[in-house]
């Protein structure tokens, strides 16, 4: 310990001759990505995907999703890793997402209220979407994959930003379940079976930006999507967190108590949030773009 | 950020100050100008002598072509001033006093050896004013702690230097030490022979020494030159003893006796079943002190050792609360609720505290124009909190262990024209908190391996669900397992239950290695300058080592049905994969460097003119050593200006302007800069196998930590499930950050009223410049460091803090057997940030505590700040009383009255919780009243031979055991009112005011998921808001015996 401080002393010696912190520039973030969790009530990122270029049916392409982001590194290493996990994947492992081919266009808004019906069933042709109760909620199971671990795109991260604030992933990342078949009891008598299928999610150069402004709450990314046969090619744009709306008040970052708003929304005021009341999510203002911001 | 278990207390650093300090160690000068007594006219080429028991050898100097001689680098003491020349009669002048960094002109008449008539008499005495500076504030001296009353027992028992920083006025005392000019504590320099003690890690004082080790203490509110910075506060300035060329010392012991002590009325809140109290049971020290030659004019030691103790008496006491027959609560005719005491249920015991002070010194005369001096000086300390009263398990342990060793040399080049300075020094402090069975971090048995567990559902535990009581007891609180306890809750609303482990531990290592120099040069160009320059270089290190005993923090969520499990030192390396660390080590530091330049220039002898500039620079770095901050070109100038219109040394005109900055404490470095990894899992409180944290303790570890008891909590899109990582990363810096600083403008004036006494007035204004805070724009989701109203914080208030301070004093140095000081102090302190603590609820986090960390929070901040003493009154006085011969009875007084602090009205903030929301302008809750404490002491001394004195010492604090509220309950409500914007109508001030629990001020809250505004309920309120919490501390007797050779 002795020494450590010496060769500090000797250290803040020459540094203090040479620059002697006139120069010296605050540092730039470290690469990191932001988290919501159930303990503080935050969501992950709300995320935009533009097609360019596929041959998966319109009802199975990938407009909006949750998406969720987590980092690792172990103390005294450099090596950062990133978990990728899309909702919509991780709703087919939680026992929420029963149909595969479910019209995203049809409101399936059939439940009462104390909450019995927990699937929609799609026993024909679009529209004709039907409430149905289950005894209990049925997660899909990848018989490969018990334990659901394949749902986590897992990459390597830059541990400290380029000159422009951006963290790189170093490599492709895949998430990819092959879900077999399942047959459930409806409460109403009968059953439901769910044809198997498999779903790959592969993330290619993921940016997340790190400055000061937005740390590590804005990414882009190229994602390729398969459905069992069909491929798309997607660009992704993100932001965090994820934050439902019914109105423009509830996206404010500030707080509105006379509307009954305790605090603000937990956007960033950068991002002009404003309400999509179709999606009923908060989404970035007028004109902005993740890219736009990124630029700054 | 938010405050957390990891605040710092008792961080009291040994300092082994290792100040080799020789011969005339000092930075005192005696200056003036030698006259022809008949002619008028200058004199040069007067051979001036000084000599002193305080000086090896004697220093000499020769006036100028204008008849001025300078001698510098003096020590404090008692000197005498002999001048010489051809022609002239010899010129001697005895007892002038020089305090510790002071100018003290000593003018004189030369009378030629032609002139006849009658003896010339040396009328009056040497003057006091100090005509060198600007600084505001006083010197404390031995006679001064020797006859007044005013060292109060501290912790462990040590009578420490820090105490004598409350003499000075415009000085309060805060709850980390003393806040000067409006500042808060940690933002104080502490100096102890020219070295900082200042703990490295949080910024209050890191050393403690007692008072009898002490020569001198300058306590320096403001004012002052470049050569001290890295403050905002004020600087203390201490200078231990040396020896001599006679051997002279003292052994001293003093007694507190707790039976001695007054009585104070019991603090009662109805919100709780549990009434702790604690009252001092005894405490004392004994000491040896020794000084003297190994060479006469050559080498002298000094050397002094204290043990001592202090010993508190720890009581609980159970109640119940008192229902009819019905089962109604009843109420007495106060509003409050009835309660009874528990039969067999009071439990007591002792906590001690426990220190050794040491000190050795010697000081080394190389030659007539060097001097070296080495010391080494430590007070290493012990304190137990005590026992818990809950679960037989271990209490908490405190120690800190500190060393500060230095080395100093002082020396004249030039025919003393130039004046070097050089010290080098180590500061350490070794801090610990540790359970009190001797088990450390790492350890697999006893109090370290225990988990702490909390209870704290809202609807309240029964006091049988977690304590076995006798059964008469028992029987008369609600039966184990009660899902909503009325007669005996043990938890409730805002009040939690622990048991278990200590929780947080932390071993700690902090290291200041400081070398600085500074040359002074003295010259002559239209009037006299004296030039100082010099540079600073300083490392600090914070080595942390923190732990959760047992590995974990269980806590009960609000509803009763899980324990939340994730206070865990640990981090993720992938999806549900969770290491787990048995300890967070990290050493985070920082290289500070320092220069400055100032003259003080005495234009043709008519005015004095103070011009200083400072320049310095900080870097620091996280606990993985890249660079986490730097505070650059932070230039402090420093202009005075002194006027003596008697032209005597007997007055001065002052005016000064200072700006002073911050040097940040590792704090930041350790906890804002540096990654935290915690997380940890949900566990279920039924599962396989159940989890029941209080059925057996020794359980804990395994049943509610095995892996079936997860819940996975995780959402769709969270790649994990059930663990999960709070950890929050390094928190970024604004690219245009500022450093921390505040200005300062003093004006004044101090006039020489008669021998040895002056009066003076002054009017001090401090504001604070910018602030560095952590602050989150989005409701803290993300935090970044900056300046509130700069940069990336520009929507955040500005940081204010305005303090504004006239000052009228009296003093009189011992003389002619008495002394006096008294002071007045009106002074105004208004703004919305305190300093680097938050008073309302103790956070020691310096730039990082809650204050500005969400713009939400920040309504109703500005008002009068804690510190705000409108009026504050301190009057000290002895006098000596010679009985015979041989006996003299010395009889001291002091007297402090200030009006009392403000009240707030605090309630709990939707995110940041109890305390935070300030419902109405901080301060409209009105004030405490005013706190006065008369101190007297009695000194009888014994001449017993003519080397020897024995004197007997009885000191009473609070003599007349006045019993003023110093604190009262300023939780209006644990619920998330609104703040009310506008200073809230005058019928709800007046509502609130009388905390009527049925009256309807019309305030509103936000209700359970903070989604709706409704108004708040009569249930919501507090019923012991504005309840007394504490008192004046009661009377207390101190005997002591002290005998001196």
């Amino acid at each position: 310990m002795t020494s450590r401080l010496m060769r500090g002393l000797m250290a803040a010696a020459v540094l203090g001759a040479l620059l002697g912190g006139c120069f010296a520039a605050q540092p730039a973030p470290e690469c990191q990505v932001a988290a919501g969790t159930p303990l503080y009530d935050t969501n992950n990122f709300a995320t935009f995907f533009t097609k360019k270029s596929g041959t998966c049916a319109a009802d199975v392409a990938l407009t909006f999703d949750e998406v969720g982001f987590q980092r690792y590194q172990a103390p005294g290493t450099k090596d950062v890793r990133i978990a990728i996990r899309t909702a919509r994947m991780g709703t087919a492992l939680s026992g929420e997402r029963f149909e595969a081919n479910h019209d995203p266009a049809n409101d399936c808004s059939a439940y009462d209220e104390v909450g019995d019906c927990t699937m929609c069933l799609s026993s024909g042709g679009a529209g004709d979407n039907v409430c149905q109760a289950v005894d209990d909620p049925t997660p899909r199971v990848d018989p490969a994959d018990p334990d659901g671990k394949n749902a986590n795109a897992l990459v390597a991260l830059d541990l400290n930003p380029d000159a422009q604030g951006v963290c790189h992933t170093k490599a492709e990342a895949t998430a990819s379940e092959s879900f077999r078949a399942e047959v459930v009891d409806l409460v109403d008598g009968g059953t439901a079976s769910f044809p198997a299928f498999t779903e790959r999610y592969v993330w290619k150069n993921v940016n997340i930006v790190n400055t000061t402004s937005f740390p590590g709450t804005l990414f882009t990314a190229e994602v390729t999507y398969s459905l069992d046969g069909c491929t798309d090619e997607y660009t992704a744009e993100g932001f965090w967190p994820l934050v439902t709306c019914s109105d423009d008040l509830a996206c404010s970052p500030e707080a509105n108590v006379d509307a009954g708003y305790a605090y603000g929304s937990g956007l960033n005021p950068a991002f002009k949030p404003r309400c999509d009341t179709t999606l009923g999510v908060c989404v970035l203002g007028e004109g902005l773009t993740v890219s736009s911001l990124a630029g700054r | 950020m938010p405050a957390t278990p990891s605040v710092h207390r008792f961080t009291l650093a040994a300092t082994l100050l290792l100040s080799l300090a020789v011969a005339a160690q000092g930075t005192s000068v005696l200056t003036g100008t030698v006259v022809d007594g008949a002619t008028g006219k200058p004199v040069p080429d007067v051979l001036v002598t000084v000599t002193s028991p305080a000086l090896q050898g004697e220093e000499t100097a020769v006036t100028d072509a204008e008849g001025v001689y300078r001698i510098g680098q003096l020590p404090p003491g008692s000197f005498t001033l002999k001048l010489d020349r051809e022609a002239y009669r010899p010129y001697l002048r005895q007892d002038v006093n020089l305090r510790v960094d002071r100018t003290v002109r000593v003018n004189v008449q030369l009378q030629p050896e032609s002139l006849k008539a009658e003896e010339v008499l040396v009328v009056g005495r040497a003057p006091t004013v100090d005509v060198g500076s600007t600084t505001t504030g006083l010197n404390v001296g031995k006679e001064f702690v020797a006859a007044v009353p005013f060292v109060q027992p501290s912790a462990a028992g040590v009578r420490s230097f820090e105490a004598l920083t409350q003499v000075a006025p415009q000085v309060v005392a805060d709850q980390y030490g003393f806040g000067i000019n409006g500042t808060t504590s940690p933002e104080n320099l502490t100096l102890v022979d020219g070295l900082s003690v200042t703990d490295p890690s949080v910024g209050i004082t890191g050393a403690a020494l007692p008072v009898d080790f002490v020569e001198e203490a300058n306590v320096i509110t403001g004012g002052y030159q470049a050569e001290y910075g890295r403050a905002t506060g004020g600087v203390l300035n201490v200078v231990t003893k040396s020896g001599s060329n006679e051997f002279h010392g003292s052994v001293f012991g003093n007694f507190t006796p707790g039976l001695l002590s007054g009585s104070r009325p019991e603090i009662r809140n109805d919100a709780t079943i549990f009434r702790t109290n604690e009252r001092l049971w005894n405490s004392g020290d004994f000491g040896v002190e020794l000084g003297g030659p190994i060479m006469k004019d050559k080498l002298w030691f000094y050397a002094g050792f204290s043990p001592s103790f202090s010993r508190v008496q720890q009581e609980r006491r159970l109640y119940r609360y008192l229902v009819d027959d019905m089962g109604n609560q009843l109420y007495d005719e106060l509003g409050a609720r009835r309660q009874a005491e528990l039969p067999n249920t009071r439990q007591s015991h002792f906590a001690d505290s426990r220190a050794l002070s040491y000190i050795a010194k010697l000081t080394y005369l190389i030659n007539a124009d060097h001097n070296v001096a080495v010391s080494v000086s430590g007070s290493p300390t012990t304190s137990d909190t005590g026992a818990p009263f809950t679960a037989g398990l271990a209490g908490t342990t405190t120690t800190a262990n500190n060393v500060d060793v230095a080395v100093r040399y002082a020396g004249g080049l030039l025919d003393k024209h130039l004046l070097i300075d050089a010290t080098a020094g180590w500061h350490r402090q070794i801090a610990s908190t540790l359970p009190s069975d001797g088990s450390r971090i790492g350890s697999t048995f006893g109090g370290a391996a225990q988990p702490q567990v909390i209870f704290r559902r809202t609807a309240p535990h029964s006091i049988n669900d977690l304590e076995e009581l006798n059964p008469e007891a028992a029987g008369l609180c609600d039966p184990k397992g009660t899902a909503n306890a009325t007669l005996c809750p043990a938890t409730s609303a805002g009040r939690e239950y622990t048991m278990g482990g200590i929780g947080f531990m932390q071993e700690a290592a902090i290291d200041r290695v400081q070398v600085k120099g500074a040359a002074t040069y003295l010259f002559t160009a239209l009037g006299h300058h004296t030039a100082k320059a010099g540079i600073d270089f300083e490392r600090l290190q914070y080595e942390t080592t923190k732990a959760y005993s047992g590995g974990a923090v269980l806590r009960e969520s609000t509803s009763g049905d899980a324990f939340r499990d994730y206070d865990r030192y640990g981090y993720l390396t992938g999806p549900d994969t969770f290491t787990q660390q048995d300890s967070l080590h990290a050493v985070s530091s920082s290289n500070g460097i320092a220069a400055f330049v100032q003259d003080s220039w005495s234009v043709k002898d008519l005015v004095t003119v103070n011009l200083g500039l400072r320049y310095e620079t900080q870097q620091l770095f996280a606990g993985d050593g890249t660079l986490g901050l730097t505070l650059n070109n932070m230039l402090s100038p420093r202009v005075g200006l002194i006027y003596d219109f008697t032209q005597q040394g007997r007055s001065k005109l002052f005016a000064s302007y200072a700006r002073y900055y911050e040097a940040i404490p590792l704090d930041i470095a350790d906890r804002a800069l540096t990654a935290e990894n915690e997380g940890g899992f949900y566990n279920s409180r039924t599962g396989t196998p159940p989890c029941e944290p209080a059925a057996d303790l020794r359980k804990i570890g395994g049943s509610c930590q095995a892996s079936g008891n997860d819940v996975a909590l995780g959402r769709p899109s969270d790649p994990s499930q059930k663990a999960l990582s709070i950890g929050q990363g390094k928190t970024p810096v604004d690219p245009a950050i500022q450093p921390q600083s505040t200005d300062e403008i003093v004006v004044g004036g101090e006039y020489e009223v008669f021998a040895d006494a002056r009066a003076g007035v002054s009017y001090t204004r401090r504001y604070i410049n910018t602030v560095i805070e952590d602050m989150s724009r989005d409701e803290g989701n993300t935090y970044f460091l900056g300046n509130p109203g700069y940069g990336l914080a520009k929507d955040f208030p500005l940081a204010k803090r305005d303090y504004d301070a006239v000052t009228v004093y009296f003093t009189k140095v011992f003389a002619e057997q008495w002394l006096a000081q008294v002071s007045y102090t009106w002074s105004y302190l208004r703004g919305n940030y305190a300093g680097l603590f938050r008073p309302e609820t103790g956070q020691l986090d310096p730039n990082i505590n809650s204050d500005f960390d969400l713009i939400s929070l920040l309504a109703n901040r500005e008002g009068p700040l804690d510190g705000d003493r409108t009026h504050a009154i301190k009057a000290y006085g002895a006098k000596e009383f010679v009985l015979s011969g041989a006996l003299s009875l010395v009889v001291g007084l002091s007297y402090e009255g200030r009006s009392g602090r403000p009240i707030n009205y605090l309630a709990s903030h939707p995110i940041y919780g109890e305390n935070e929301a300030f419902v109405l302008p901080r301060g409209a809750g009105g004030r405490l009243p005013w706190t006065h404490t008369v101190n007297g002491k009695l000194a009888l001394n014994w001449k017993a031979t003519r080397e020897n004195t024995v004197t007997l010492t009885a000191d009473v604090f609070n003599m007349f055991n006045f019993a003023a509220v110093t604190a009262v309950d300023e939780t209006l409500s644990s619920a998330d009112l609104l703040p009310v914007v506008g200073a809230g109508n005058p019928q709800q001030q007046l509502c609130l005011a009388g905390a009527n629990p049925s009256c309807k001020p019309g305030l509103k809250k936000f209700d359970e998921d903070a989604s709706a505004i409704v108004d708040a309920s009569v249930k919501d309120y507090n019923p012991n808001y504005k309840n007394v919490t504490a008192y004046q501390p009661p009377l207390t007797v101190r005997f002591g015996v002290k005998v001196s050779f």
